[in-house]
């Protein structure tokens, strides 16, 4: 592995990567909590009214939400192999697995895209367009959907975010010399699989809740 | 333990039979066990990304603090707002 250069702040190599490290977990702590809110509305209005969630979950389309969680997963993997390579020194290499990740969260996102369009075609935005007489009880499935878009856009929010780092990343890893950069795809990294984790527990609140 | 390639292809088939698994699982069964099935198997998968993908199995303790930190604020989080809700007259 090619050592960093050291900032004057920190004693040796280690010590700054663990800095950095902690850091994005500090971060990512908070992260917990900023999705947090939105997990404890679900936890109450899912045991409020179960009948309503579960009806509503009945119309998401399952197979779009499991090819998507596959393909997250995937890219969890392509991220840890991305840091794998930096570690061994291998930065274009690196930079390869990078571009994969960001090509499959940009699938993923285009899978969402259009499973949102599906959504709106059969009338499942909360609002005037909502078909409400398809349920008995409108008003609790529209909470439900309520809740899935704003979680699921936040969610898509942060990949956006994520896929953003990650290009920049395979960007500035084009230039020879550039495999300092070790601390950085690993901080990424872990934000990387941060939304992974965010979605492993969104699939089933939302798809899995019939 | 090392960490290697091997280690993480293991990792990430698992995710992905834990994923085949829970949606098979989702289908057969509904309602208040459905779910507790799907967040049951979400619960290890997330474990598995967090300790091997995200490291935790090699970080030194102040990081693995702040990893838990966060879950135990969220743990917080809901179970008081749910002791809440749910204790009213």
């Amino acid at each position: 592995m090619i050592e960093p250069p050291i900032a004057h702040q920190f004693e040796t190599a280690a010590q700054q990567r663990d800095s950095a490290i902690t850091g994005m977990w500090v971060f990512l702590a908070t992260e917990v909590l900023f999705f947090g809110g939105l997990f404890t509305a679900y936890t109450v209005y899912r045991v409020l009214y179960p009948h309503a969630f579960a009806q509503a979950s009945e119309h998401l389309y399952l197979w779009l939400g499991a090819v998507n969680t596959a393909l997250l997963l995937t890219s969890s993997w392509t991220m840890v192999r991305a840091v794998q390579c930096m570690h061994d020194g291998a930065s274009s290499k690196a930079a390869r697995f990078l571009l994969a990740t960001a090509g499959l969260g940009g699938t993923f996102l285009l899978i969402k895209a259009v499973e949102y369009y599906l959504d709106y075609r059969d009338g499942l935005i909360p609002g005037s367009a909502f078909h409400a007489h398809e349920f008995a009880d409108p008003g609790r499935v529209q909470l439900f959907f309520v809740l899935y878009l704003i979680m699921t856009g936040l969610h898509a929010l942060h990949m956006v975010v994520g896929i953003g780092l990650i290009l920049t990343l395979a960007w500035l890893l084009r230039t020879p010399g550039s495999q300092h950069l070790g601390n950085h795809v690993e901080a990424t990294g872990l934000y990387w699989h941060f939304v992974d984790v965010v979605w492993i527990f969104l699939f089933p609140l939302f798809y899995l809740a019939r | 333990m090392m960490r290697n390639s091997g280690h993480f292809n293991l990792v990430a088939v698992s995710l992905i039979l834990l994923l085949v698994i829970s949606v098979v699982l989702g289908i057969l069964f509904t309602g208040p066990l459905g779910l507790a099935i799907g967040l049951a198997i979400a619960l290890v998968k997330a474990t598995l990304v967090a300790v091997f993908f995200m490291h935790l199995a090699w970080e030194n303790a102040a990081t693995r603090l702040f990893a838990l930190g966060g879950i135990l604020m969220l743990a917080l989080l809901i179970g008081g707002t749910l002791g809440d809700y749910f204790t009213r007259g």
